[in-house]
């Protein structure tokens, strides 16, 4: 080859190269590329003159969005009014709000007439209302009215359906065209059908309703309410069924659905199709065609197989063993299955179009079920499949808070609906989705007390907060005299010398007035006294006064000192949300007697700590000491008032209650730790506490001390004795074991009203870290607590 | 790769033995030269940045009055008005968006059309700017699909966010007879401002049938929970002013009202307010006596006083958003932005990505009626709870409300969080603002 030659060759492949390099993309385009140009996107096209289009509204325009022709907000509010009715309704439109500003939200129950039987679970959901502390007897006082008519079942062909509805409604004086009346309801329609009507005409009524169409639901308005069966708990109700121990979220099987198979009519689509993704092995899918009674007029080829292998599994077995359940829709859209698997902690995988959620104006059902479609049956085994082990322990742990927080008896479903309601009354003070779906739930964090998590202690954690670093002492002077006794002052100065102390108040509950401000201690925080009397009818005076989350609860008894003080509340700023305290009680399961037993005895368990010295959040204690505003929900009215409150609120109780209220009238501080456990399920902490100088005991032992020397036995925990508030002179000379039995009483009413035993035992106390060490005192943070 | 041919020229002998060493040189630099050669074409075909780059040349460089011309005849079909009982389950075929593993919709854009009547007037702007953001937007998110046959959304590229701007009947007749309408089934349609004179209905007017609406100014009574998506007014101010992110604290003023052309009896309840409330209440009106050049939107005034807006919602802890002719307000953009809780008085209204978005975190809604017991409500609300809402409206300005992207892509999730709602983003997610 010339020289020449090769290097023209050698050119032209470097210009073929340049070529390449520049025009490589129109090359790929026209020639041996152009399988890639198709897959290339075509996206919206970047137009040249794309700076200069037009707004698509003139800023003017956007601004000034106003027409003054159009008719004055006040007259279009009433013009909705008579636009806006039935099928239409919203609150704006059909609940009178205005019934509900003087009273607050009163439910009042119409009354029950004898010749009218009630089904069992409308029996439940009346007696669960007038359990509740929004119950009123008065209609005149009433903000939302319940029929005493059982319309849970309103299918024609049943033994409880009741006739001529329409006409008992309309002979009631307070129906007022079904304005602010709630009507709940778990069946409507019948065979074939099922429409959503009730057979009778609601007006403007809001319908808690099972199984709730999202089509007919007025959003807002209405509420859907889990289908629960006559043979669920009044109150208290079971446990879910995943333990701490049982941690691996996946377990034997991976979907499971074992029911009924319509062969005909509503619903059957759903049911039929079912078979299709069993495997036998982890997705075990069983339909029966025995339903009804002529159901092998319709049997197909299926039937014989399928009830075969129908009777090989155990329900209960599938639903401990599986992760999640299918919970398909019936004739109705919601079925028994979506409790069952949510107590199971196995995750409901609906198949149910067009179902709105129980109560999902306020639960997030995102976190706890899969929502699936009717129509992608055979998507959900991958989908399932796919969700990762994390985020299916997330599921089952929420469907665990769910049940317990809501569903697990009538009282929590009706209460749940009374709230959601009472939400909407005061939009700016209702909870937000936060409150409802995280630990412990709407029904237990109150609006009331506040609307910001942080200010609740149950959110520290989530919330990325802390509590104070000061606390308020509160402490009940009762003594008789009217003069301040040598205890008092004694504690006045431990407590005021501890750096975390922001302010003393002193509650005096005496009939003399208290000593003027001269007689009281120096001390170095702000010192205030509250008359109590005079301040009882004030019920928000807590929140007012006690600026720090945590409250340091004292008896004018109780002796500590500032050592004491200080790490208590060190203590309580790890644990805000449970009590922290010095002296304490346990309760256990007495067999002979078949009841509650309360003891006072060294044990080596504790599951009560007593208020007479003992750190809590303000929470709860605004719970306790402002009554009625911010008490949770499931304290009856009457026990949570203090003493001193509770002749105020007898008035509003209704008479056959009240003798409850004086039984229970010595044992507020047994109350706080029941509603502190029922809350945060947790025990309480008891603290250490220096050895005990023994004190002689006051002349005056009420219940309050009186438990101290009660048991028979005698050995007395090491708590400072208390003599009781002036109010109830009448027991104060009781004897000391009448009390004591009192309290246990007390212990029992208790247990019987939330429906469990909520106090739960722990055998834990907490010392400083070199407390009893064999080191020197120098070394010692608290070297006080060991001093003889 | 020069050093590696000389390494090869030293070992040459091995290779190309029998060979004369002018005859090696030039076959070494053939061979390298191809081998540049292949490694560009690799790069070329391979390097995504490459791809990116040639993606931008796919791009048709055009103006948009170069689109073509669809002339309507007046007898074409109308579709039916929207159907108010739809849901997901009833008007939604989700069979077009199948299972796939990053359960991701698949949304296809329709090409961009002028649409005239038989006589040659055109039926609406052919595109507006935040049209064309929001569809740009949608088009560069990894929802988008060009192929028709795999798409599970439709977005018709027909213009309805202002409703004012378009004549109905014809615009209708324009959706109608897109390739794959099949009476609206899974099509998306973007509205911001709906109804007009007299009545200002609360959704668009623009007969749909099964077409999903992303309308701004719902009402409960014509949003269809679970179906339609409620998005914001976008506020044009977003994109020109920068306010800078105000730390929470308290502010000047306790309650401002900018609005303009409030209706006489909502301004006289409020300077009843002010006059109880005295200094902490401000209430703002259009600007009289400007001098010519100065944007009136962009200044307030309160009787000689002059205050630049936006910047002036800054200066208070709570702005009142009332509902004009409509329910949605682009106001409330505004006073987002500027980290003020919204205290929204629109009785009804369905409130911007309700769906998903907690609004008691961020602002306190008061019905119509409560409107003079405002500042007490307003003074309830503890001072910790005010921080973190200011913080929260900020929040969600930025996530949701700052550009039409952000209102697109919100909708879109939200459309996609129904399909897949095992996948879904939680509550969590949609709420929290990102840790700092």
């Amino acid at each position: 080859m010339q020289t020449r030659k090769k290097y023209i060759f050698l050119t032209f492949l470097a210009s073929w190269l340049l070529l390449f390099f520049f025009f490589g993309d129109q090359l790929r385009r026209f020639a041996f590329f152009s399988g890639r140009k198709a897959e290339a996107q075509r996206n919206w096209p970047h137009w040249t003159d794309r700076s200069l289009l037009k707004s698509f509204a003139d800023p003017k325009e956007l601004q000034s969005d106003g027409d003054p022709s159009l008719p004055s907000p006040r007259a279009r509010r009433a013009m909705r009014l008579s636009v806006y009715k039935n099928s239409r309704c919203r609150m704006e439109t059909c609940f009178d709000f205005s019934r509900c500003e003087k009273h607050g939200f009163k439910v009042f129950t119409y009354p029950r007439e004898r010749d009218q039987p009630l089904s069992e679970s409308y029996d439940k959901i009346l007696t669960s209302i007038e359990r509740s502390r929004y119950y009123t007897p008065n209609p005149e006082e009433a903000c939302l009215f319940i029929l005493s008519i059982d319309t849970l079942d309103r299918d024609h062909l049943s033994g409880q359906y009741v006739r001529n509805v329409d006409e008992k409604i309309r002979s009631f004086p307070l129906w007022n065209g079904g304005r602010n009346h709630l009507i709940f309801n778990l069946y409507s329609g019948t065979w074939p059908n099922y429409t959503e009507d009730l057979g009778f005409d609601i007006g403007q009524a809001i319908l808690a309703k099972a199984s709730f169409y999202t089509e007919s639901f007025r959003p807002g308005f209405d509420i859907s309410i889990p289908l629960f069966s006559k043979d669920h708990p009044q109150r208290g109700g079971e446990r879910g069924w995943l333990y701490q121990d049982s941690i691996h979220p996946k377990k034997k099987y991976l979907l499971v659905f074992k029911g009924k198979r319509y062969l005909t009519g509503i619903g059957s689509g759903t049911r039929n199709a079912l078979h299709h993704i069993h495997n036998g092995k982890d997705i075990i899918s069983l339909t029966t065609c025995k339903h009804g009674k002529d159901w092998e007029k319709h049997k197909d080829t299926r039937c014989d197989k399928d009830n075969v292998d129908y009777e090989k599994f155990d329900y209960q077995e599938l639903l401990h063993n599986s992760t999640f359940c299918i919970v398909p829709r019936g004739r109705r859209l919601g079925s028994f299955r979506f409790l069952e698997a949510l107590q199971a902690a196995c995750i409901p995988v609906l198949l149910s179009d067009g179902w709105e959620l129980p109560f999902a104006e306020a639960i997030d059902w995102g976190k706890a079920a899969v929502v699936g479609n009717e129509r992608l049956l055979l998507q959900i085994p991958s989908a399932v499949r796919c969700i990762h082990p994390e985020r299916v322990l997330a599921f089952q742990q929420q469907t665990q808070f769910l049940w317990d927080a809501y569903f697990s008896s009538v009282d929590k479903i009706v209460h749940t609906t009374l709230e959601i309601i009472k939400d909407r009354l005061l939009p700016h003070r209702s909870r937000s989705r936060f409150l409802w779906n995280t630990l412990p739930g709407g029904l237990l964090a109150l609006p009331d007390f506040s609307t910001h998590p942080g200010d609740f202690p149950f959110y520290y954690l989530q919330h990325g907060s802390s509590p104070s670093e000061k606390f308020t002492a509160f402490i009940r002077a009762v003594s008789p005299t009217g003069s301040l006794s040598q205890p008092i002052l004694r504690l006045i100065q431990a407590v005021s010398g501890s750096q975390y102390c922001a302010q003393i108040l002193v509650l005096w509950s005496c009939e003399k007035p208290p000593p003027p401000s001269g007689k009281w201690p120096q001390t170095a925080v702000p010192l205030t006294i509250i008359q109590g009397r005079r301040k009882l009818s004030d019920r928000f005076f807590p929140y007012a006064a006690i600026q720090t989350d945590a409250v340091l609860s004292l008896d004018e008894h109780s002796s500590l000192s500032t050592s004491e003080v200080d790490f208590a509340f060190v203590v309580w700023r790890s644990f805000p949300e449970r009590i922290v305290g010095f002296p304490t009680r346990s309760h256990f399961w007495d067999t002979e007697r078949r009841r509650w037993g309360y003891t006072s005895k060294w044990t080596n368990e504790l599951s009560i700590v007593l208020t007479a010295a003992a750190f809590y959040h303000r929470y709860p204690a605004g719970e306790g000491l402002a009554g009625r505003g911010a008490r949770p929900h499931p304290a009856p009215p009457l026990c949570s008032l203090p003493r001193y409150y509770h002749s105020l609120f007898t008035e509003y109780l209704p008479a056959g209650l009240r003798e409850l209220v004086d039984s229970l009238a010595a044992c507020e501080d047994i109350l706080m730790n029941v509603l502190v456990a029922a809350v945060t399920k947790l025990p309480p902490i008891k603290v250490t506490q220096r050895k005990q100088h023994k004190e002689t005991v006051p002349q005056q032992v009420g219940c309050k001390g009186g438990d101290a020397g009660t048991p028979p036995t005698g050995e007395q925990s090491p708590s400072p004795p208390r003599s009781p508030p002036a109010k109830v002179k009448g027991t104060a000379g009781a004897a000391g074991s009448r009390c004591f039995s009192q309290r246990q009483d007390c212990l029992n009413q208790l247990v019987d009203w939330f429906g469990y035993m909520p106090l739960v035992s722990s055998q834990l106390r907490l010392d400083p870290v070199l407390f009893k060490d064999q080191v020197s005192v120098l070394r010692k943070k608290y070297p006080r607590l060991e001093k003889p | 790769i020069m050093c590696a041919s000389a390494k090869y020229n030293t070992r040459g002998p091995a290779l190309i033995p029998r060979m004369k060493t002018k005859h090696r040189i030039y076959y070494i630099t053939l061979f390298s030269v191809v081998l540049l050669g292949l490694i560009a074409t690799g790069m070329f075909q391979f390097w995504p940045h490459s791809i990116e780059s040639s993606s931008d040349w796919t791009v048709e460089k055009r103006s948009v009055h170069d689109v073509p011309v669809v002339k309507l005849p007046a007898d074409s079909p109308i579709p039916e008005r929207g159907d108010l009982s739809c849901r997901m389950h009833t008007c939604f075929d989700v069979y077009r968006c199948g299972f796939n593993p990053k359960n991701k919709i698949k949304v296809y854009i329709y090409s961009l059309k002028k649409y005239v009547d038989e006589y040659g007037t055109s039926v609406s702007n052919t595109i507006s700017r935040e049209y064309n953001e929001l569809l740009t937007a949608i088009s560069d998110s990894e929802f988008y699909t060009d192929d028709v046959n795999r798409a599970c959304l439709f977005v018709p590229s027909v213009d309805v966010l202002n409703q004012n701007t378009l004549r109905i009947k014809e615009t209708a007749q324009a959706l109608a007879q897109l390739s794959r309408w099949d009476r609206g089934t899974n099509h998306l349609l973007f509205n911001m401002l709906p109804g007009g004179p007299p009545d200002y209905n609360t959704a668009l007017d623009v007969p749909r049938d099964r077409a999903l609406l992303a309308g701004g100014g719902f009402s409960t009574w014509t949003y269809r929970q679970g179906y339609d998506v409620s998005i914001p007014v976008y506020s044009p101010l977003s994109g020109e002013v920068d306010l800078p992110e105000r730390g929470p604290g308290p502010r000047r003023y306790f309650i401002l009202s900018s609005q303009m052309a409030l209706h006489p009896e909502y301004r006289s309840e409020l300077e009843a307010l002010q006059a109880e409330n005295g200094e902490s209440v401000l209430i703002l009106d259009k600007c009289t006596n400007l001098s010519d050049g100065v944007p009136a939107v962009r200044k307030r005034c309160h009787k000689n006083q002059v205050f630049d807006y936006p910047q002036v919602l800054q200066e208070s802890t709570f702005c009142v958003v009332l509902r004009g002719a409509r329910l949605g307000q682009a106001v409330l953009s505004d006073v987002l932005q500027a980290g003020c809780v919204p205290v929204i008085i629109a009785d009804s209204y369905i409130l911007p990505f309700s769906e998903v978005l907690d609004w008691k975190r961020a602002s306190v809604v008061i019905p119509e009626e409560k409107m003079p017991e405002m500042y007490s409500i307003l003074q309830s609300v503890p001072q910790r709870q005010i921080e973190e809402m200011q913080r929260q409206a900020r929040w969600f300005w930025e996530a949701y409300f700052r550009s039409m992207k952000a209102i697109a892509l919100a909708t879109l999730q939200i459309i996609n969080d129904r399909i897949y709602p095992y996948a879904a983003i939680s509550y969590e997610e949609w709420n929290d603002p990102p840790a700092v």
